[in-house]
């Protein structure tokens, strides 16, 4: 019923972009949104993190150099700048941060029916089983932990394994922090620090009373907490209620694969979930049973760099997807267009659609947009 | 606000089942929100809405409904707004029964985790992007339609699938609870309430809104094709679908089975507008049966209270402009509409409206055409 037509999308930018940065990768996940949005055609307010001062002013000095001025602005400010530039109206507000501000933009972005992205948080949980190589996994998981001291939104918040691959993997770690960090590492070059004060002394409260296995030092002069790994967690711990975001790895014992899954579906949906297992069985599994934002088998965190992949939350970890062409797509609206002939012949088809209504002319349109159901 | 009000005379199974209900006795069940979404929750977390086998079975059911209840629909649109027959099949039954047999036939394409592109660092890798459900979903539907209460839970299951009716009262109370998406049809204004209720459980939501789906007409356009495909556009449910062409821009004059508006609080609305217009079609209405004539109004000013809401109705006002700019400016100046028409024979025209407006979509030299072309995203922007 539809040949001799033209049928296309017709991607377009929204208009006026506002783009919220967080504090722990201030550059990156700043402008890497910045990039999606350029690339479809909108304008854009940039709005760094108060809470990374050197990189915020740094953007703000820097952007005007390379960028359009009329187009592309930033704006710098703390919490009242902040609300102030989420009463106006946007085109599209792209949030990457926690989910109790999350939902503060969400509800702002509703006075004006504003679409929103927002990359948020959570527990990210890892399994780890005995048909996983311990030694590799300890690496891959503590590679996650240590990058940014922990402070990443997709690092790996906490261990779920057995008892018995609880020791191996605390061996292999302890190996391993050495391997890297050497001694004492607190001065090694390759391990960073913590934000400000408040992060630090809201890490360090859920050490107490833990069961510290490796590590466990911190300096508050320095903002510096090393490499801490935790046995004997109850899921009631203060470090199993809120994100980490720290160099802190609680390990959670279970006994069977189904009590994992009822520990992780028991939490809301993390933004990623990590597999580390040669069983396509627990695969399976995990895989069908569980939901996150991303999930990555016998890694953790490499999935960020994958282009091809929609990296995003799900539930309380975000709403909408980012990287590659990801981000263009969620910056442009993508327009249904549809084109006809204003002709004779076109009209001929569309005669039985025009009263008054017989029931040849309804039997046509039946027949012509009938679907044959294929079992 | 937790109890299920029973009306008397009615039987109960032993387990106390509300559901078992012969529901065609009783004028009203009622179950708390709470517990219908609980309940929901539960049947998703045993996972068999998951297998590919449950949801063609329930959408195999579904087709049936759609079939079987082919009067029993037509009934009950005819109730509502005076729908005729064929209106009622082709735009609502056919469309519904199209989607339906048009899901099933690619569901197990659609399941199948799509394999994305690798570089080289992922040589060694397996990339997948899998379509998880979101587990609990809110769809509300545009304006009541009573009857899927009582026959869709004869087709699918009746605990995924539960049927929950009320006003303003009932619908608050559903929004308190945790959703894992809601689907909106409806007003703007209404709109920005389910987007603020969603906010507090951070749920992802779609809204399928409205607004003022303007008309552009030129002198390329065969005038009189034009206008018959408009004024079918128009005519369609009264005038009652966000699709519909709301006002024309044009630099000429042009003229035009029916039904009814939906209620009192509508009608009201509707010949309001029409108070102190220059009216060049139409204009009578009966209060008694809700009928209003199609009505074309002529030397319409922006200013007019016809401009500033969504018509939803069968009035079609004619505002004057002078060239393609002044009409582009005109609708670059007002919220994004969810379509835009276009009637011309000239290629630079449509690329320069496509380029320089934006709207939800466009369809070009007709009207309402594009939601039933198969592969084009239907929904809004902005306000729409």
């Amino acid at each position: 019923m539809l040949f001799r037509l033209q049928v296309f999308i017709y991607p377009e930018p929204y208009g006026v972009v506002l783009i919220i940065g967080p504090w722990n990768y201030p550059f990156m996940i700043l402008i890497s949104p910045l990039i999606g949005a350029i690339a479809a055609g909108n304008c854009v307010i940039l709005k760094p993190s108060e809470i990374a001062p050197n990189t915020a002013q740094l953007v703000e000095k820097l952007v005007p150099k390379y960028l359009d001025t009329n187009c592309y602005h930033v704006i710098n400010g703390g919490v009242p700048e902040t609300t102030q530039l989420l009463e106006q109206r946007f085109d599209y507000i792209f949030y990457t941060g926690n989910s109790n501000v999350g939902k503060i933009v969400h509800k702002a972005a509703s006075n004006y029916l504003t679409p929103v992205t927002l990359e948020l948080g959570g527990k990210s949980p890892v399994y780890l089983d005995e048909t996983a190589d311990i030694d590799l996994a300890a690496a891959r998981i503590l590679w996650g932990k240590c990058i940014n001291a922990g402070q990443s939104c997709i690092a790996p918040d906490y261990v779920l394994c057995s008892k018995e691959i609880e020791r191996k993997f605390i061996e292999a770690s302890k190996k391993k922090i050495r391997e890297w960090f050497g001694e004492n590492v607190k001065e090694s070059s390759d391990f960073g620090r913590i934000i400000n004060e408040n992060h630090f002394q809201r890490i360090v409260k859920l050490l107490e009373g833990t069961q510290i296995a490796v590590g466990g030092n911190y300096d508050a002069k320095e903002l510096f907490i090393e490499p801490t790994i935790i046995q004997g967690v109850k899921p009631t711990d203060p470090i199993m209620q809120e994100e980490i975001f720290g160099p802190l790895l609680p390990i959670v014992n279970f006994e069977n694969a189904y009590d994992a899954l009822n520990f992780i579906n028991d939490r809301e949906k993390p933004l990623a979930l990590y597999l580390f297992s040669n069983n396509n069985n627990i695969h399976d599994l995990i895989l069908k049973n569980t939901s996150s934002g991303n999930l990555v088998v016998n890694d953790t965190m490499m999935h960020f760099s994958c282009d091809s992949l929609p990296f995003g939350g799900v539930g309380n970890s975000g709403i909408g997807v980012c990287h590659g062409k990801f981000s263009f797509d969620t910056f442009s609206h993508g327009k249904g267009t549809l084109i006809k002939n204003l002709n004779k012949i076109s009209e001929y088809i569309n005669a039985p659609r025009y009263a008054p209504y017989t029931d040849s002319h309804r039997n046509f349109i039946s027949n012509a947009t009938k679907k044959k159901v294929s079992s | 606000m937790n109890s299920e009000l029973i009306p008397p005379g009615v039987k109960l199974s032993n387990s106390d089942d509300v559901s078992i209900i012969d529901i065609e006795d009783a004028p009203c069940v009622k179950k708390s929100a709470e517990k219908v979404v609980d309940e929901a929750r539960k049947n998703f977390n045993t996972n068999k809405t998951k297998s590919f086998s449950f949801r063609q079975r329930q959408l195999k059911n579904l087709i049936r409904f759609l079939s079987e209840e082919e009067n029993a629909l037509c009934d009950a649109l005819y109730k509502d707004l005076k729908k005729p027959a064929f209106e009622a099949i082709t735009h609502e039954v056919a469309i519904a029964l199209r989607d339906a047999e048009e899901t099933l036939n690619n569901l197990k394409n659609w399941m199948k985790p799509e394999q994305p592109e690798k570089t080289i660092v992922n040589y060694f890798d397996k990339l997948y992007i899998y379509n998880d459900p979101y587990g609990v979903v809110l769809v509300m539907g545009a304006w009541n339609f009573p009857v899927f209460a009582t026959l869709l839970p004869k087709y699918i299951d009746k605990h995924c699938y539960p049927v929950f009716l009320g006003g303003i009262e009932e619908t608050t109370e559903l929004l308190k609870q945790r959703f894992d998406y809601i689907f909106f049809t409806g007003s703007p204004q209404v709109g920005k309430i389910i987007h603020q209720a969603a906010s507090k459980h951070l749920t992802p939501t779609t809204l399928e809104l409205g607004g003022k789906s303007p008309v552009y007409i030129d002198s390329t356009a065969d005038l009189e094709l034009a206008a018959k495909r408009i004024i079918w556009g128009k005519i369609q449910n009264s005038g009652q679908v966000c699709v519909a062409p709301d006002y024309i821009l044009c630099n000429t004059k042009t003229t035009t089975d029916y039904g009814r508006i939906i209620n009192q609080r509508h009608f009201n609305r509707l010949t309001e507008m029409l108070k102190n217009q220059k009216i060049a079609l139409g204009g009578h209405s009966d209060p008694n049966s809700l009928f209003i004539h199609p009505t074309i109004l002529v030397d319409v000013n922006p200013n007019d209270p016809v401009m500033q809401d969504e018509i939803f109705g069968p009035i079609l006002p004619i505002v004057n402009i002078q060239n393609m700019n002044e009409a582009i400016n005109f609708i670059n100046d007002r919220e994004k509409p969810l379509v835009l028409y276009i009637f011309t024979n000239d290629k630079v025209v449509k690329e320069t409206f496509l380029e320089r407006t934006s709207s939800g979509g466009v369809t070009i030299n007709d009207t309402i055409m594009h939601i039933a072309a198969e592969g084009l995203p239907f929904g809004g922007v902005g306000n729409s």
